[in-house]
């Protein structure tokens, strides 16, 4: 379980790093792979969340979301970045160039979860259409499972406001998504 | 708990572990929490969308410095001046392409051809407040260009009241490109990014 100190330090201990990477590695590739069915950009994209979260990590104070949360809305933002990049370079300075550490085995077993997660990517891309403001919360409950509360904690707005959003998002896309978009999605308190 | 990992998953440990030495330290001076700094973090050399945090209470808008190995800091606080930049880093011996742009604007790609070759060492790092560029030791050798195009701009913060304790503090959204070139460099020519 991460304490509040332990997610603050993993941009400059590696101890509280490993730990915190451990907890969170199969849910961040999950996450992942509910938005991109390249397995190699999956890997890179998993690599890349982790060295942002733990850039952010000295902002972290525990106020505002969970560890997951916090952790989700800094991973939704690199794959939103990775999607807006076009001509992206593969050439290897600081950043950790996560593809070339896959062996046919890991591989395999990203192929798997992105085949897993499929549904979950078909429905994120049909958001893409929603204004960014409604996207950011819609994701988060309908893809990633999130409450409400755990969205807007995230995504650094209020339960309220992301409660707005999503209904207006979901009045958007009834025609679409009305299956997939409950109602009032289950609230949990933090 | 992830107790068990998988040879890709240990891989990345170490490797993110070794990053955890390489991680400068430029966000300490400026402790106020901002929500959009995950993005990106550090990156490389390639087009990239980055989260830059706007610099406050600074008062030059670029400085450079050279190491005792070295290698050369570029640390950039106010997207101005960019002319001014290159004329710097020329008195370390840096050829370079600066273009400042306005937020939202990115150059259309294919300006110029990157040399092929590992840049190894060479990164830009997002602090809190500032864009910092590190060249080490013969990263843009004598007939070559290090090139860097960057846009920005603040996001404001949400003018709704704090709810549940949370509350929107804005930030600063860029795009940042840049890599050596033996050149040449074409001029910028700007697109609008349709983001949001």
């Amino acid at each position: 379980m991460d304490s509040v100190e332990g997610v603050a330090a993993i941009g400059r201990d590696p101890s509280a790093l490993e730990a915190f990477y451990r907890e969170h590695v199969e849910a961040v590739q999950s996450f992942v792979a509910r938005r991109v069915d390249g397995y190699e950009d999956a890997a890179d994209l998993t690599a890349e969340v982790f060295l942002a979260a733990m850039h952010a990590s000295r902002g972290y104070r525990g106020d505002g979301a969970a560890p997951r949360a916090w952790l989700y809305g800094i991973a939704r933002r690199v794959v939103a970045n990775h999607h807006r990049s076009t001509a992206r370079a593969r050439r290897a300075a600081d950043r950790i160039d996560a593809r070339e550490l896959l062996d046919e085995d890991a591989a395999d077993r990203i192929v798997a979860r992105i085949d897993s997660e499929r549904a979950a990517r078909e429905i994120y891309r049909s958001l893409a259409a929603l204004p960014e403001r409604q996207r950011s919360v819609v994701e988060l409950v309908a893809v990633d499972g999130l409450s409400l509360t755990e969205a807007a904690a995230a995504l650094g707005i209020s339960a309220g406001n992301a409660r707005v959003r999503y209904h207006r998002a979901r009045r958007q896309l009834a025609t679409v998504l009305t299956h997939s978009l409950p109602e009032t999605p289950l609230e949990v308190t933090l | 708990m992830n107790a068990q990992l998988d040879s890709f998953e240990t891989a990345l440990l170490t490797r993110l572990r070794e990053h955890v030495d390489q991680e400068p330290d430029a966000s300490r001076r400026f402790s106020r929490p901002r929500l959009l700094l995950g993005a990106a973090a550090t990156v490389a050399a390639a087009v990239v969308m980055v989260v830059v945090i706007p610099g406050l209470g600074t008062t030059t808008a670029y400085s450079v410095q050279e190491g005792n190995s070295g290698t050369i800091t570029v640390e950039v606080n106010r997207l101005e001046d960019a002319k001014g930049l290159e004329a710097e880093l020329a008195k370390y011996g840096v050829r370079a392409d600066i273009t400042y742009l306005p937020d939202r604007q990115e150059c259309a790609p294919g300006r110029y051809t990157p040399v092929d070759r590992r840049l190894s060492g060479m990164q830009v790092s997002m602090g809190e407040n500032q864009l910092r560029v590190t060249l080490p030791p013969g990263t843009v050798r004598d007939d070559e260009i290090f090139v860097m195009a960057v846009s920005g701009g603040a996001i404001p913060p949400s003018t709704e009241p704090p709810h549940d304790g949370i509350t929107d503090e804005g930030g600063f959204g860029g795009w940042t490109d840049f890599d050596v070139t033996a050149g040449p460099v074409q001029p910028c020519m700007a697109t609008t990014n349709p983001v949001d």
